[in-house]
């Protein structure tokens, strides 16, 4: 494993990595918790890239080092400009509970399959899918859009 | 246009403004963190030798003892055993390059709930690399017990050593709310609701009853609707008996745990106490006990479901008498490292 190889792996997995810690950090933690994230995968290399699904592993280890006490989905400032989305969702989200929120944010905003997210979250794909059902009717209901 | 599609576009958004720095800037953080709790946790092994088994003049090298018989209250940590005077903790009395104090470096749930760097990064190391602790680099790792918060279990990580059982009694003496902690079941408790556990208790688990595997707790809140859910799904095949522990009883129980900290006490108040199930299934062997606490997990009305830790663990935790009387308990969110 050289430095080339591991940069193949860091253009891989960095912007699903970026993506996935978006949901739930601050603008301002999630580029440092991806890189202390990826310095933890060089460090640990033989095992993390051998991993079936490295993102989901690393995105917990960022999340460990971003030492976010609170959990729940985090409205940035950022999100008021964007005139294409639904006006309320970041705060619809936000007042998910915080495991439907991951789980919604894993999913459809990361492009995660079920046992990926699952992963990810230390749960099994069948409850990420309860979270994810639960979540999203309940922000359907919050936005009173349709399904 | 769907609120999936939403949901993709505020993700694309929003990865369009992270600037993440080069990787190579953040090698060695943990590593250059590592000696300092290294150190930390020396200096609590002397300073327990001193309390403990103070042994003046003892300069026999060849001398195996629990705890280290230096006279002096700081030193450093050798990564090797080739220094003269090695005791079985692998330290040194030579050079003294670091005052710490070890309580603040270690972090002790109650005292220090704000975790230190040091915790975190044990934390993390425990929860990802699932590999023995040698904190002490003599070789043989440290026993670590670990409460995965994400699937309710308990792990045996690694093993500890006698010395180490020392320094945990010296750190209950500092800490006599701990240290009074008396045999009980490991209570995770969620006070201030942010889905985080507050309180982690290691024990023998006498209070977790005959046959009793998994405890699902509620919220406070959760409605007769859900608990109704909660027992439909109990009145299984699978689950030989059940008992509901009301929020009362559950305070009853804080206060046993907790009997010499008034002030915990006076703040806590019994509706504020998440209810349970105890439950007893057909089934104990560990396989079977997970897959069926797993059906609890994330229902409306559940707080949290806490698995008893598997007997082969227990043993572990008991035999040697390394951990006879103590144990630490390491969680990712609360509190985040108790020794007890």
């Amino acid at each position: 494993m050289t430095e080339e190889d591991f940069d193949v792996f860091v253009m891989r997995t960095q912007p699903q990595l970026e993506r996935a810690l978006a949901g739930h950090l601050p603008a301002t933690r999630v580029g440092d918790a991806v890189a202390e994230a990826l310095a933890y995968a060089w460090e640990h290399r033989d095992r993390v890239l051998s991993m079936v699904n490295p993102v989901g592993y690393l995105y917990r280890v960022a999340q460990s080092k971003a030492r976010r006490r609170k959990q729940g989905f985090l409205p940035w400032s950022s999100d008021d400009a964007l005139p294409d989305i639904e006006p309320g969702l970041p705060a619809a989200l936000a007042a998910l509970s915080p495991k439907q929120s991951e789980a919604i944010w894993l999913v459809h905003a990361t492009g995660m399959s079920h046992v990926e997210a699952g992963e990810a979250m230390g749960i099994s794909a069948s409850t990420v899918a309860n979270h994810l059902e639960r979540g999203m009717t309940r922000l359907r209901d919050e936005l009173g859009v349709d399904a | 246009m769907s609120l999936e599609d939403d949901i993709r576009r505020l993700g694309d958004a929003r990865a369009d403004r992270v600037t993440t720095p080069p990787w190579r800037d953040h090698l060695g953080a943990a590593r250059r963190r590592w000696p300092l709790l290294a150190t930390a946790a020396a200096v609590a092994v002397v300073l327990a030798g001193l309390a403990i088994v103070f042994l003046p003049g003892d300069e026999d090298d060849d001398t195996d003892v629990a705890a280290p018989s230096s006279t002096e209250a700081t030193t450093t940590v050798t990564p090797s055993s080739s220094s003269s005077t090695t005791s079985s903790l692998s330290t040194t009395t030579e050079a003294t390059t670091t005052t710490v104090d070890p309580l603040q470096q270690t972090g002790i749930c109650a005292a220090n709930p704000v975790p230190s760097d040091e915790v975190l990064d044990l934390a993390t190391h425990i929860a990802f690399d699932r590999t023995p602790l040698d904190l002490d680099q003599d070789g043989v790792g440290d026993e670590v017990l670990i409460y995965d918060d994400a699937d309710g279990v308990w792990h045996l990580i690694a093993r500890l050593q006698t010395g180490w059982t020392n320094a945990l009694r010296l750190q209950s003496e500092v800490a006599p709310s701990l240290a009074s902690t008396p045999d009980g079941l490991p209570a995770a408790l969620d006070l201030d609701g942010d889905g985080g556990l507050e309180f982690l208790v290691a024990g023998p688990q006498t209070r977790w009853g005959e046959g009793v595997q998994f405890m699902v707790w509620m919220e406070p809140e959760a409605t007769s609707d859900q608990h109704d859910e909660i027992r439909s799904l109990l009145d299984q095949p699978a689950v030989l008996s059940y008992e509901f522990v009301d929020q009362q009883e559950t305070f009853e129980e804080f206060r046993d745990f907790f009997p010499d900290d008034p002030e915990l006490l006076a703040a806590v108040t019994a509706d504020q106490l998440p209810p349970s199930y105890r439950v007893v299934p057909v089934d104990d062997a560990r396989d079977a006990v997970e897959a069926l606490s797993r059906r609890f997990h994330g229902r409306p009305g559940v707080r949290d479901v806490v698995q008893r830790m598997g007997d082969a663990g227990r043993e572990a935790l008991l035999q040697g008498g390394s951990l006879d009387e103590s144990a630490i308990v390491v969680t990712l969110d609360g509190c985040d490292l108790a020794l007890w």
